[in-house]
């Protein structure tokens, strides 16, 4: 008979009959701690005499620690700002104020998505200069 | 004798030519053209710094009041803004279109007429703000007329001139709320405001127009031309691949079927505008919806899909306008009342213009500084209330 039936068939047979006192529930208290003490401590050098080791737990621990890093420096990392909005949907600054080009403008973004177009168009055609000299007509007409 | 007599004749035919050609000459200008001293005004306005396009939207917005900076912008810009203000006041208006470009047609003088009203709306918050009123609305009013020059030969024409409208009638709306109560100024303003809002563009005239281009472009030959126009965002908007697939692979039937059925499109869109905004708003969207729907069924009505925009947000925004007008008309009469009464009315004066989202009065609410005047009714698109406020200047 294995010892945890040995214990209920003792409990069932009513033969358990110890007299117990303040002093009897102390010392009992008493070994139990001292007991528990010692059982924890012999575990916690084993699982360290364990880990330390073993090969295999140790790479374990490098890959968690690695892994650990790595998820820490991505989700630490600022958040790369969102690419900005292409506005235009075609190649030269003409294409871009065409009827069509404006119209689908407009439906992307309301007047502020043309006004946004038109504005790139003619900053990509360059501003022309509002006033002419004559002397650069006469240095760019070469002197004929 | 004879001969003096004919040396004579000839000085005096010699002189009368130089006079007549000098009348000719000072004659000349302005041309009969709006458009070409447009032209002039574009090529001689100085582009803003972006602090100082930064100033301006500000100033706009209320955020700040006119300064330095500004001032001197405006200065820089002075022969642009008359140029404009002569161009505003000229009947005819020709840009020049080459309609046989069909959607490919070059509108660059639509963003530069937009930032042209820009440094006109900044010289006239300033002019406001020196006590120069009259000069300041009158700023506005130029933006009006700017905005019928603008046209509407295409939907996107019309959008264009809406925002110019809206621009204009929102400083408006503020210069009358710092303004002083001057009957005379009111007067003036309200036939202004009424002349202005009779000569607005029109949206059935757009989609008209557009109808006209678009059945010269729903072809075989054409529809490469067409697609290229639209770039990428056919691929990623609502058109599938798969229909511009068949719209290339299309024969003379489709391309057939997709005109008649664009041309039944555009009789039923400008029947709907017809209807008053709530009943027409329905039909449109019902109509978007439908042409959506049978672009997946039905290939000859892929290309409206295609081409077609939202034509119920459109209908919104015109109306929008419109009814923006009609607040400014009410409010002034609430300020000639006030003028001659020297107290606000406890209602709207009878006959007063309606909201036309509605089709009823205006919500009439008094402030502790003013009024306000209120639609009754959300717009259908983005559920918002239009609603103006107005101060009474002390």
């Amino acid at each position: 008979m294995k010892p945890i039936e040995n214990t209920e068939n003792f409990v069932r047979r009513g033969k358990a009959k110890v007299t117990t006192g303040p002093r009897m529930d102390k010392r009992v208290l008493d070994d139990s701690f001292a007991a528990m003490d010692k059982t924890l401590g012999a575990n916690k050098t084993n699982a360290a005499r364990m880990i330390l080791r073993s090969r295999l737990a140790r790479l374990a621990a490098a890959a968690v620690i690695i892994v650990a890093v790595g998820l820490l420096m991505v989700y630490r990392a600022p958040v790369p700002p969102p690419p900005p909005r292409t506005t235009s949907v075609a190649k030269s600054p003409a294409e871009m104020l065409t009827a069509m080009s404006l119209n689908l403008a407009w439906r992307r973004g309301g007047i502020e998505a043309v006004d946004e177009q038109t504005s790139k168009a003619f900053e990509m055609l360059g501003s022309q200069s509002a006033t002419v000299s004559i002397h650069e007509l006469l240095a760019e007409s070469n002197g004929v | 004798m004879k001969r003096s007599n004919h040396r004579t004749s000839v000085k005096t035919l010699c002189i009368l030519l130089i006079v007549l050609h000098s009348a000719s000459m000072v004659e000349a200008y302005p041309p009969d053209n709006a458009a070409v001293l447009y032209y002039r005004a574009f090529l001689v306005m100085k582009e803003p710094s972006e602090e100082v396009k930064e100033m301006r939207s500000d100033l706009r917005g209320g955020k700040i009041k006119s300064n330095d900076q500004i001032k001197q912008y405006i200065e820089e810009n002075r022969r642009a803004i008359e140029l404009l203000e002569t161009a505003a006041e000229m009947p005819n208006c020709d840009w020049g279109h080459d309609e046989s470009e069909g959607f490919g047609l070059l509108l660059p003088e639509l963003g530069k007429i937009r930032q042209m009203a820009f440094p006109l709306i900044a010289d006239a918050q300033t002019l406001s703000q020196n006590g120069q009123h009259k000069a300041a609305l009158n700023r506005c009013m130029t933006i009006h007329k700017m905005a019928r020059h603008v046209g509407d030969d295409l939907l996107i024409s019309y959008l264009v001139g809406i925002a110019l409208n809206n621009l204009a009638n929102g400083r408006v709306e503020d210069f009358l709320s710092a303004m002083p109560a001057d009957l005379e100024t009111l007067m003036w303003l309200r036939s202004q405001i009424m002349g202005a809002s009779a000569n607005v563009t029109s949206m059935k005239t757009a989609l008209k127009r557009e109808k006209e281009i678009a059945l010269r472009e729903i072809r075989k030959e054409k529809i490469e031309a067409l697609l290229k126009s639209m770039g990428d965002a056919i691929l990623k908007d609502k058109p599938t691949a798969d229909a511009v697939e068949k719209a290339r692979k299309g024969d003379d039937k489709f391309f057939k079927d997709n005109r008649d059925y664009y041309a039944n499109v555009t009789t039923d869109t400008i029947a709907a505008l017809d209807l008053p905004y709530l009943e027409a708003h329905k039909r449109l969207k019902e109509l978007n919806d439908r042409i959506h729907k049978d672009a997946k069924e039905n290939p000859a009505a892929i290309l409206t899909d295609m081409l077609m925009p939202a034509t119920a947000r459109i209908c919104t925004l015109g109306t929008k306008r419109m009814t923006l007008f009609n607040a400014l008309k009410a409010a002034i009469d609430i300020y000639i009342i006030k003028a001659k009464t020297g107290r606000l009315p406890d209602s709207l004066p009878a006959g007063s213009p309606k909201d036309l989202f509605t089709g009823m009065d205006f919500e009439y609410e008094k402030t502790k500084d003013g009024f306000v005047l209120r639609s009754r009714h959300k717009s259908l698109d983005k559920h918002e209330t239009l609603q103006c406020e107005f101060k009474v200047a002390k």
